[in-house]
Formats: C-alpha cells, sequence, structure tokens
C-alpha cells in the first residue's frame, strides 16, 4: 500500500485544480511532486499587469516581471494549513511585506495580513489565496506595497521570528523624540525561554541609565531566583541617530550576525553609540560560570520620512537580540556572540485596552477616576470589565476578606486567598493591575465606608469620573445620602440585584444629586408595584439566603451563580463605560433588568427619572418629604379636571425610619364614595381598605399608606378642616406619620401640624 | 489605497468613479445610473452598483458618506438616474439622518454642471427631461443662486462649478465660479490636490458650429480631459478622456479645432461617447444605411490614443446585430484604433457583475489583476433554477 501514498491526495488534487483554472494562472512548470518531507509541490507562472509604462520591457523599475514564477509548497497536513508560497529567489527583497529569509533562499512574500490558514477556510477557498496573491504582486509591481502617503511606513514585519520583546513603545518613542540627539542608553530588562524562545520584557521605560556603571548600581545582572519563569535580569538599550536624520531606506531583514549589525547601526547613523555599549559590556560583566549566556535587547530607534502604518509617530523601533557565551575566565567577548530578531510587543496600556475594547481613548480618560465601593462579586466582575477596556484609575473601599464561598462568583479566583481570608479590596487591586489598571492609593480602603464618612465626608471629593455603589447594603446608601452633593468629584451610581438574579438596578443621580439614590430606589419600589415582573423579583424572592460556610456559620447572601451575575454586570459595565466616554445626563439615569425566562439574556427598561421636590413637615420632630416633580404634574392635571371642585387622593410611599424621610412614590385616585365641593373634598372610604392592604402585603410593607393630597384650584393655605383631618390622621396612626399635602396652582404646601402623636 | 478608476457595470449609461490618493481621498464620480431594480435586493439580475459605489466612499466628520466632486455630463436619464434617491439635495442644514433601515444619502460637496447643455437637452427632448435630471437642476440652481447672493464660494455642499459659458449672458458675474471652454483647472472641491489637471473640451459653444440647433440634437455634453498623478506631486502620467454622449458634429468639430495641437484630445484611458454609439463615429444610421460611412474628423478625434491605451465601452454587451447603442460598427472602429497602439477594448456588459478598475500609476495606468470568482458563486443559482426529482 506504500505506492497510494505516491498518489496526490483528494484535498490537494482538488485545489491543484483550482489553482490552474485560476484566470491570473498562465501556466504549469512544473507538475506536483513530494519533497522528503512529504510536502506536496507545484511550480506555475502567473500572469502581473505591469503598468503601461513597464509593458515594452516587460519588467518593472522595482524587478516585478509581466510573468512571475511561483512555487506553491502543501503540507502535509494541508487542508488543515494552507499552502506556502515561493517567489523566485532573486526577487527584489527591498520590497516590503516580505517575510524574513537570507539572501539565495526563495522569497516568501507575506500576501495576507491576517492568518492564511485562515484565508483558505474562507468560501473562496484556495482561489482567495491565489486572489490574494495576484494583488501582492500586481501591488509590488508599482512599488505600492509601500505607500507613504496613504498608508504609512511599513515596519520591519516579524511575525514568525524567535524571540518577543514587549515595552511600551510610546514611552521609548518619547524619549526619543525629546532627546532630539543621537542617545544609546540602558533599561532595566528581565528574560526568559519561553515555547516561543526568548522573551523579554522592558521593567520600566521611564528610567534610562546613561552608562553600564551607572545600571549595575542600580540593578543586578542575572538569574532572578524569584521568578516562577526562572528569568534572568539584564539590559535593553536603546540606540538611535536622533531625530535630525531621516532614515528613508527600506532595507530588508537579513541582519544575522553582530558584524551586520554594527553595519546596520552605521546606516542607521548610531554605529559609534552600539559600539561604546558593547565595549563597556565586554569590558564589565563578569558571569559566574564559563559558557554561561547572557541575553541583552537592542533598540535602534530610527526616524522615517513618515509616520508607521497605523501609528501616529514615525519613529520605528527595530529590536534584536544578542547572546554572549561567557568565555573560560568567566568574561563576554563580541567574537563569542549569536544574534536574533525580536517582535516588539506593546505592553499592556489603557490606550491598548481602549482600543481592543472598541473605544475611542482621550488622554483626559486617564484622569477619570473610578471610585469602587463594595468589590463583592458584583462590583469586582463591574471593575474589571471597566479596567479591561482601559477605564481607570480606581478607588476601592470594602471592609470583608475574601472567603472560600467567595470563590463561587467573585472575579478574583485565588484558593490561597480565600483560605487566608485577605481583604476583598487588596485582591480586586492586585486583580485590576495584572490588567494594567491603576489603583489609587487610599490608607483606608478596608474601613466600612459607613464610618469613613461619618468622619471624613469629603472621602469622594477627587474622584471624577464616577462613584460607584455596589454594596447593596441600604445602611451604605444612607451613608452616602447623607453626604452633601459638595463632597461629591463625581455622580453616584448604585448597582444592584434582585431576587436572585432575576432583576437588576442601574440607579444614577441627577445633577446636585437630584433625583438622589434614594429617590431612584424608592421609585423602583414603586415600579414593583406597577409591574408584577419586577414585584415578584423584588418582593416575593427572599431577599437574602443563608449560605452555609463552615460548622456554624453562615454568610447570608443572594444564591445565584457567577455566570448569572455576569449576565447582569456585562450590561451595567458596559453602560457606565459609555456614561464615561459620552458624559453624564444631567437628568440621571434609571435603568431595570430583567433576566428572560430562559435565562439567556436581560432586557434593560430605561424608566423615565423626574426631579424631587422637597418639602419639611411635623412640628417638632421634622420629617423630609421627597416628592417626584412628575407626580405633582399628576396632581396639577386631575385638579385641573375638576376644576372649580377641588379634588385629592392618597398618597403611597416608603418611609425611611432611620433618616425620617418619607418617599411620595404613587397617588391613588380617589375612591368612588368621594365627594367634590368647590369648598371641600371628601376623600371617600369605598374599597380603599382593600387596595392599601393588597400594596402592602404585595409589597411586603415596603410601600405604604401615607396620608392624603387634595386641591385648592383658587390657591390659599390650610383651612380648619384640613388641619382637623391632619391631627384626626395622626391620632389614628400613632408614630407613623402622616401627610397632608394641598396642591394649589402656586404650588405644593404641607398642611401644618405634628405629623406623629409621640 | 491607490489612485484608481473604476466603470461601473450599469448597462447603456455611465457611471466613473476617479479615487485619488490624496491626503483626503478625493473621490469625483462622473454621472451615474443606479436603476431602481439595482438597489433591490432580491432582483440578482443587475450589480448591486448602489453598494459598490458607497463601499468606495467615505464618511465626513459628522459620519455622512460624501463624494468631492459629481461631474454631471449630460441630463439624460441614463446618467443622473438614481441622483435623488441615493444623495442628498438641497442645503446641507436639512440633511437628515437616515431612518431605521435606511441608507445615508450621500452628500455632494462639489457639484460641475453645464448650464447650456442642460439647456439644449431639454429643447432637444421637448423638455420631458425625467425627474432626476429636474431635481438636479433644482440643486444647480440652488447653489449658484447662493453664490449670487453672498458673492462668496459655498461650503461644502453648496458648492458647484459652472462648465462653458451659458447662452444670452446668463453667466455673466459667474467668472468665480465658471471654467469656460479651453481652459484648464487644478483646484478640485477647492482643494489643490496636486494630482488632477482638468482640461475642459466642451461643450462647444454655438459660434464653433454653424449653428445652435445642431449642437442641440447632437447630444451636447461636458467633455473633459484629465490628466492624473498617482501621489500628490506626482507626475501626471494618466490621461482619461470623457465625453458623455457627444456625436459626430461635435467630434468632428473639436478634431478641426484642435488638429494642430491634438494633445488635449490624447487620452490612455477612453470612455467610448454614447455607450459605444456609432453616431459618435458617422452621420449615418448604422441600421439602415446600406453603407455608413465613418466621419474621419470624429474618429480623428477619439483616436489620440497613448500607447497600451484603453478603450471603454460603458454599454450592454455588444452583439453583431443592427442594435445602436451599443452598435458593433462602433465597437470594430474603437478595437482598430486600440490595435494601432496594442491597446484593448473593454466593455462594461460583457462581464456586468464585476467592476472595470484601473489602477493609475506613476508608471501610466496599470489593469487589476484577474482574480476567480467565489466557487460557489452562480452554483447554487444554478442547480436551483429547474425541478430535480428524485425516484
Amino acid at each position: 500500500m506504500g505506492f497510494l501514498s505516491q498518489e496526490l491526495p483528494i484535498a490537494v488534487n482538488a485545489a491543484i485544480g483550482q489553482i490552474l483554472a485560476h484566470p491570473s494562472v498562465n501556466e504549469v512548470v512544473t507538475t506536483p511532486s513530494k519533497d522528503k518531507h512529504g510536502n506536496w509541490i507545484i511550480e506555475i507562472n502567473m500572469d502581473v499587469p505591469l503598468p503601461r509604462d513597464a509593458r515594452d520591457k516587460g519588467i518593472t523599475a522595482t524587478g516585478v516581471k509581466a510573468m512571475e514564477w511561483v512555487r506553491i509548497v502543501f503540507p502535509t497536513s494541508f487542508p488543515a494549513h494552507a499552502p506556502r508560497l515561493f517567489l523566485r529567489a532573486d526577487f527584489n527583497r527591498a520590497h516590503p511585506h516580505i517575510n524574513p529569509g537570507r539572501p539565495g533562499e526563495l522569497v516568501s512574500p507575506c500576501i495576507y495580513e491576517g492568518k492564511l490558514d485562515d484565508l483558505l477556510h474562507e468560501p473562496d477557498w484556495i482561489n482567495g489565496i491565489i486572489n490574494q496573491l495576484a494583488d501582492w504582486l500586481r501591488k509590488a509591481a508599482t512599488g505600492e506595497l509601500l505607500d507613504s502617503s496613504g498608508q504609512g511606513w511599513e515596519p520591519i514585519r516579524r511575525d514568525s521570528v524567535d524571540g518577543t520583546i514587549v515595552g511600551d513603545i510610546s514611552i521609548i518613542r518619547e524619549r526619543i523624540v525629546n532627546a532630539k540627539n543621537p542617545i544609546s542608553q540602558y533599561f532595566r530588562y528581565e528574560y526568559w525561554q519561553s515555547i516561543v524562545g526568548h522573551s523579554g520584557r522592558i521593567i520600566d521605560e521611564s528610567t534610562l541609565y546613561p552608562n553600564l556603571g551607572e545600571a549595575v548600581r542600580k540593578f543586578r545582572i542575572g538569574n532572578n531566583e524569584h521568578s516562577p519563569f526562572r528569568s534572568n535580569f539584564s539590559l535593553a538599550m536603546v540606540i538611535s541617530g536622533g531625530t535630525k536624520k531621516t532614515i528613508d531606506v527600506y532595507q530588508p531583514d537579513n541582519v544575522d550576525c553582530l558584524e551586520q549589525l554594527l553595519v546596520r547601526a552605521e546606516s542607521y547613523g548610531c554605529r559609534t553609540g552600539l559600539e561604546n555599549r558593547l565595549k563597556e559590556i565586554t569590558e564589565n560583566i563578569v558571569l559566574p560560570l564559563i559558557e554561561q549566556t547572557l541575553e541583552v535587547a537592542v533598540l535602534f530607534a530610527v526616524k522615517r520620512p513618515c509616520n508607521l502604518i497605523g501609528e501616529a509617530s514615525d519613529i520605528e523601533i527595530i529590536p534584536y537580540g544578542i547572546t554572549f557565551t561567557s568565555d573560560k575566565n568567566h568574561r563576554l567577548q563580541l567574537t563569542r556572540t549569536s544574534l536574533f530578531p525580536l517582535v516588539l510587543i506593546q505592553k499592556v496600556s489603557q490606550q491598548l485596552l481602549a482600543e481592543t475594547s472598541d473605544r475611542n481613548f482621550n488622554e483626559a480618560d486617564r484622569r477619570k477616576e473610578i471610585a469602587m465601593i463594595g468589590c463583592g462579586s458584583l462590583g469586582s466582575k463591574i471593575a474589571m470589565h471597566l479596567a479591561r477596556s482601559g477605564h481607570g484609575p480606581f478607588r476601592l473601599y470594602d471592609k470583608d476578606c475574601f472567603s472560600p464561598h467567595n470563590i463561587a462568583r467573585h472575579a478574583v479566583a485565588n484558593l490561597a486567598a480565600a483560605e487566608f481570608m485577605a481583604p476583598k479590596f487588596w485582591l480586586t487591586q492586585n486583580l485590576l493591575s495584572q490588567v494594567g489598571a491603576k489603583v489609587t492609593q487610599v490608607n483606608n480602603s478596608y474601613k466600612d465606608v459607613i464610618s469613613l464618612l461619618q468622619t471624613k465626608p469629603d472621602l469622594f471629593t477627587k474622584c471624577n469620573g464616577l462613584i460607584i455603589d455596589a454594596t447593596a447594603s441600604r445602611s451604605v446608601q444612607d451613608a452616602l445620602c447623607m453626604t452633601s452633593s459638595k463632597y461629591f468629584g463625581a455622580p453616584l451610581l448604585q448597582v444592584a440585584l434582585y431576587g436572585r438574579g432575576k432583576v437588576g438596578f442601574f440607579g444614577l443621580e441627577g445633577k446636585d444629586r437630584n433625583p438622589r439614590i434614594d429617590d431612584l430606589v424608592a421609585q423602583l419600589y414603586q415600579l414593583g408595584w406597577d409591574s408584577s415582573l419586577i414585584g415578584t423579583a423584588l418582593y416575593q424572592a427572599t431577599n437574602f439566603d443563608r449560605i452555609n460556610t463552615g460548622q456554624g456559620c453562615a454568610s447570608f447572601s443572594m444564591k445565584m451563580s457567577d455566570a448569572k451575575i455576569s449576565l447582569f454586570s456585562a450590561g451595567i459595565s458596559e453602560r457606565t463605560s459609555q456614561l464615561l466616554d459620552n458624559g453624564i445626563p444631567k437628568a440621571g439615569e434609571l435603568l431595570v433588568g430583567l433576566l428572560t425566562e430562559d435565562g439567556l439574556g436581560v432586557n434593560w427598561l430605561s424608566q423615565p427619572t423626574t426631579k424631587i421636590e422637597i418639602l419639611y413637615i411635623g412640628d417638632t420632630s421634622k420629617w423630609e418629604l421627597r416628592i417626584p416633580v412628575a407626580l405633582k404634574d399628576q396632581m396639577r392635571m386631575e385638579a385641573e379636571q375638576r376644576r372649580p371642585f377641588e379634588t385629592g387622593g392618597v398618597l403611597i410611599g416608603h418611609i425611611n425610619w432611620g433618616r425620617q424621610v418619607i418617599y411620595v412614590t404613587g397617588l391613588l385616585p380617589p375612591p368612588t364614595d368621594s365627594e367634590f365641593r368647590t369648598d371641600e373634598f371628601v376623600l371617600g372610604i369605598k374599597g380603599l381598605k382593600k387596595h392599601i392592604s393588597v400594596i402592602e402585603k404585595t409589597t411586603s410593607h415596603t410601600l405604604t399608606y401615607l396620608g392624603t393630597w387634595h386641591s385648592h384650584p383658587n390657591g390659599g393655605g390650610a383651612s380648619g378642616k384640613d388641619r382637623s383631618t391632619l391631627a384626626e390622621l395622626t391620632r389614628e396612626r400613632g408614630n407613623v406619620p402622616s401627610v397632608c399635602l394641598i396642591y394649589r396652582p402656586q404650588g405644593l404646601i404641607a398642611v401644618p401640624g405634628p405629623v406623629t402623636n409621640p | 489605497m491607490s489612485t484608481r478608476i473604476t466603470f461601473f457595470p450599469v448597462g447603456n449609461g455611465d457611471m466613473t468613479l476617479i479615487e485619488l490618493d490624496d491626503a483626503k481621498q478625493t473621490r469625483i464620480l462622473i454621472d451615474m445610473n443606479i436603476r431602481e431594480s439595482a438597489d433591490d435586493e432580491a432582483n440578482e439580475d443587475y450589480f448591486d452598483v448602489a453598494s459598490e459605489l458607497r463601499s468606495r466612499l467615505n464618511n465626513d466628520s459628522k459620519g455622512r458618506p460624501y463624494i468631492d466632486v459629481f461631474l454631471q455630463t449630460h441630463p439624460d436619464q441614463d446618467h443622473v438616474r438614481g441622483l435623488a434617491k441615493h444623495f442628498h439635495l438641497g442645503a446641507i442644514d436639512d440633511y437628515k439622518e437616515p431612518k431605521e433601515g435606511e441608507q445615508a444619502k450621500i452628500i455632494i460637496q462639489e457639484i460641475w454642471s453645464s448650464p447650456i447643455v442642460w439647456r439644449r437637452a431639454d429643447r432637444r427632448t421637448g423638455h420631458t427631461l425625467c425627474e432626476d435630471a429636474k431635481a438636479f437642476n433644482t440643486e444647480a440652481k440652488r447653489r449658484v443662486n447662493l453664490y449670487k447672493e453672498t458673492q462668496k464660494i459655498g461650503e461644502a455642499g453648496d458648492r458647484i462649478r459652472i462648465i462653458g459659458k451659458d447662452e444670452n449672458g446668463k453667466t455673466d458675474g459667474l467668472e468665480a465660479i465658471l471654467t469656460e471652454v479651453d481652459q484648464t483647472f487644478t483646484k478640485i472641491n477647492e482643494q489643490e490636490t496636486q494630482m488632477v489637471e482638468v482640461y475642459v473640451l466642451g461643450p462647444l459653444q454655438s459660434k464653433d458650429v454653424e449653428d445652435e440647433d445642431r449642437l442641440s440634437k447632437n447630444h451636447s455634453s461636458v467633455i473633459m480631459q484629465f490628466k492624473i498623478a498617482a501621489q500628490p506631486y506626482g507626475p501626471k502620467t494618466n490621461r482619461f478622456l470623457c465625453g458623455g454622449d457627444a456625436e459626430v458634429a461635435i467630434w468632428g468639430e473639436l478634431w478641426r479645432k484642435h488638429q494642430y495641437a491634438p494633445h488635449c484630445l490624447r487620452y490612455d484611458i477612453l470612455l467610448t461617447p454614447h455607450h459605444c454609439s456609432w453616431h459618435s463615429l458617422s452621420e449615418d444610421s448604422w441600421s439602415r444605411s446600406k453603407n455608413p460611412k465613418v466621419d474621419e474628423d470624429a474618429k480623428s478625434a477619439l483616436s489620440q490614443a497613448e500607447r497600451y491605451a484603453q478603450l471603454i465601452a460603458s454599454s450592454n454587451a455588444i452583439k453583431d446585430d443592427d442594435n445602436d447603442p451599443p452598435c458593433w460598427g462602433a465597437k470594430k472602429e474603437y478595437e482598430a484604433i486600440a490595435a494601432n497602439v496594442s491597446g484593448e477594448f473593454i466593455c462594461t456588459g460583457t462581464k456586468d457583475q464585476e467592476v472595470i478598475g484601473i489602477a493609475l500609476t506613476s508608471g501610466g495606468p496599470q489593469k487589476s489583476p484577474k482574480r476567480a470568482s467565489n466557487i460557489t458563486l452562480g452554483a447554487g443559482l444554478a442547480s436551483s433554477a429547474t425541478p430535480k426529482p428524485h425516484g
């Protein structure tokens, strides 16, 4: 059966059939044959349309012919992997978009920005690759591959080399631009051998050391015993001829020994700089062992005639690695070196994160601080989402410790931390720093925000992005509400989940904290009564569950899965990101998220927000009454309709006992037996009792009867009748505060008098 | 991006886009023929030319698609169809954001238009010009009146360049926005792109020809020679000649006028007039005359081809029959012109599912490489055309 293997595999056969039918393919040069590695090879000639002026000669000034020979190599893994394409060995290597290779070898064009393997899996299959090659050759024929007006300078491409260097390119470029003159200095550098080979990182781009003596005084060279990667500390040098001289010659990437590196440095106008640094290294560094290696990075910074493709800088950074091997005297010599190219990869930066997340990054974003109060499962996830899309810096507060059951849902995944009960804020801070986010250091992150605000109300004055309360704590909400708006550097956003993750709440305060967060929560309570869908989740599901966390221990938290929290946190984070980018609405924002029945998603309903009017009622014990302007408008309409008679109804709302605040959330229409006269409104009783009891029962007594309102269509203050009604209510209701409001065209007033019966 | 010219397959009609690789990525559209059914996704017979055009345009700072220039060679329907549907007409402040499911209208930053051509066409057709042509005229008038009021070159969206003097001194006082015949200009949409030089060959004035009537009957059109560089400040190595539907008398007259200095008629790329019509080359009828004769002067005007020139017919596929346009006889004439310079005659209708794109390089025009179409393209349609019985 060994015979069969000599035959063309079906897929290769089909591909070759397609290739031969391709309209740009002129002829087959050699029929398919198999090489010693089992690859199938075919050689063809491709037609290349030449510009008018080159057609007579049949070859362009850039050396592209009207017919180009192409070798197509099908790997044994074809069609899982794409075929490799090669052009003749004397194809001009000065074209950009050519993969690195040595002179004399066949030239490998880089025809596609993405992966060729993936292109092969597009609907056009092998034609897609040949089409791409045909386009590439056409562009090569006019030198269009390097197009400085449209695209920019093509940087050296190093997609397939065996080493990487990670650094913050923009900081390095800034140094070069500021320096103007030639420089040759050191960075602190660390590397290890990963599966791709040399993997290095610049430790701190903002600190440059002018000479070796200065550098070794500040840090050690040699292996890093603390590193789980068994990495080595070393040096990276940035070598530049300065920005006064533009290097506009495109050179192929064929440097592969130190000698050539020096020649290349010369063409970049910085040979002396490189020589001096290499001399320092060989004269001063002694390694502990013989035949020990030390790898050093060299970064050429070269000024180009135009910006690099897709970048806002004309400085190209071209990195190489040099391996020194110590001699028998433990010393380094230039003759005992090898050279390898490195791929330069941008370090994580806010800008990189923002761009990857499809956000437009502005420098001003760096100053938009986000305070995260509560770093629990919801808060940590939101913080992480925001950090990953390049937001921050953050300011974190959480008084709790991370314990084993938190592993189920918290963004932090760290068993040891859970077993050591590490503070949540600290773990979240570490997590955020792992994605490159900045966290503002505050010395009271682990303290209770409630007590902090009592002694230090200006806790959030400096926070100018957004203050997010994700504590799901009514006492934290109260503490935040008692803080004057002048102490808030940014609007307050409260996010919370209710009913085991069936309902999400997103409440953003308006300008001057009106509506305030407690007003929005009161509005949510009313929504729970208006909509049974919200109400069921809000009032009927157990608010907190007992989660057994140990012998005799329990934590009171809501039971729900990590994924369910993520459904909500993802939407909340996305909206928060928009607000940070596009500006925060002055009227605030109230969103209520409902988990879909199949659990696949969340429908967020946007609720209109309304300004709040504040009245103070009672005499000795003052109560604050907060009523939405929307409800006042409703009173006005009803009063207009009944004119010239008086009208009125029942006030429904929520009472906050601790802070003595009454929130009016809704109006009940007058019962049918009510009486409307020009000088009197009598609130009837028919069905009222039942109505109230249903409301109280349905909302678990969150909403209740607060008192009455009635209209004075022609204005005027409280009548004697009004006062006695209030007195009667107060008597009946004991220490539950009672309210009587009068709507007049000039505005709203409360009937004066005591509102509770002491 | 590179500088290129694209001829869209729009049947017997014209639609040509010049894309410049300057800093602003200038786009010049010459005529349009976006047929209703070409917009209709369900009807796959027509190439979706509107989407093809849109994919080549950029958005302005407010996210609205725009072209720098729309040149209207003459107001026949096959040169202006689709204007009102796809383009914003009226003051820029009245631009309406598209409703859900609608495409945003394209803004025309500058119009190039010839009132005398419009007047002649209106007379020739007995005042039956199509709605799009009337809409175009209204828009052009709005822009001219705006200039008359303000005496200032308008903002993008209000600009107009008038090509050729109008009759009875109607263009007097409009000199700042007027380009007369035999003048050259380089400003495109108020920008010096350093890439284009435009020579205005027509519309001819009545003093050039014996009578105005003859001009009206001969499909008077704007005729222009573009010299285009590949990059700003580069040599203008690519010459493109286009003349709408201009017919034999006009081409003959152009030859007599320029025969001693014919460089203004030279081209690397020619859009053959009137969709490869016989009437651009001959006074005789192709179908009725037994031995139709070519007018040598007109042919000379259209024969000033550079080496490897490309002659484009924007028309339906050309068959060996009595039809005109496109006309088999005209095709033969153009093929002969092409053969003289080792050039090529290409018709947009031959492959009506593909645009003809030509890169304009510093070494002259360069054709697109031949690409294979999608493997499954057509297969699904073909195999679903007939019932497939199964036993």
